[in-house]
């Protein structure tokens, strides 16, 4: 567990919090240290969330998973099924 | 010469004065016989005339408090409370109320611009508090809104969110209702 990236630990993590999830996706924007990620998640979970508690509702989810203190940034992207097919064609 | 040993007459009780206040620092200087003896009775004023420009700060010679050192503010030692509750006070005191590192015409943090760019877009007004001269309210700012980063923007004194937040809000059209609401309309209870 502990040998595997920040990164794959936050997916791991989402995907688990999210089972409906279609698609859990993270890209690392860090030099090497792996701690400053953009994480995309799309599930219909948010359908009418606003975005500001979807945010919390992964900040908190990092928090309890002891995953927070390692990071450094973590952008979020979470979207709706809907929403998310209106990002991938616009 | 001789209006040069008055003035050091009348400078050397304070000179005097002034190493009763700061002693260890100031008897520790070569001149210190004329402040160990603490009377101004020294009989030796040149070394006074030497001691006042050597040893005293300047602000000595200032009069009145209107010219003492000001601080930018006064929030040093306060205690978490207060500076949550003058957080508290600006949100509800300012419509749009934006805190951000730098200032808007000169922001110092890639994302503070962008939320700055946003609400120039949207054409509104908006209060700002740069974070950067405050450290308290900087951290307290992430206790009052249980939020982990800067800038943090609030309307009608709740808050919203941060640059990636306002971006999604704004290029959705959301940001534009919720400003709206912010100039006057009653606002919905929201989540």
């Amino acid at each position: 567990m502990s040998s595997s990236s920040i990164a794959d630990r936050v997916v791991d993590e989402v995907k688990k919090h999210y089972p409906n999830a279609s698609e859990c996706s993270i890209i690392d924007h860090s030099d090497g240290c792996g701690a400053k990620l953009e994480l995309t998640i799309v599930s219909d979970t948010f359908e009418g969330m606003p975005i500001l508690k979807r945010h919390r509702e992964i900040n908190n989810l990092m928090k309890e998973k002891g995953l927070w203190e390692e990071l450094h940034a973590l952008q979020i992207c979470a979207w709706t099924e809907k929403q998310w097919e209106e990002k991938k064609k616009g | 010469m001789f209006s040069r040993l008055i003035f050091a007459r009348g400078t050397r009780s304070s000179a005097a004065r002034q190493a009763n206040y700061s002693g260890q620092r100031f008897t520790s200087r070569p001149f210190s016989v004329l402040s160990s003896n603490g009377t101004g009775q020294s009989s030796t004023p040149h070394f006074a005339w030497a001691n006042v420009f050597l040893n005293a700060p300047h602000r000595q010679f200032s009069s009145h408090d209107d010219f003492s050192p000001k601080k930018k503010h006064n929030l040093d030692g306060s205690d978490e409370s207060a500076i949550l509750d003058l957080i508290e006070s600006h949100v509800k005191a300012n419509r749009i109320m934006l805190y951000m590192k730098g200032s808007p015409a000169q922001p110092m943090c890639g994302f503070s611009a962008t939320v700055v760019q946003i609400l120039k877009n949207q054409g509104v007004d908006f209060a700002s508090v740069n974070v950067l001269d405050y450290p308290e309210v900087r951290e307290g700012v992430k206790k009052y809104a249980q939020w982990p980063t800067i800038p943090q923007l609030y309307v009608d004194g709740e808050f919203v969110g941060g640059c990636d937040i306002v971006k999604d809000l704004h290029e959705s059209g959301e940001l534009k209702d919720l400003l709206k609401e912010a100039n006057g309309e009653e606002k919905q209870e929201g989540n």
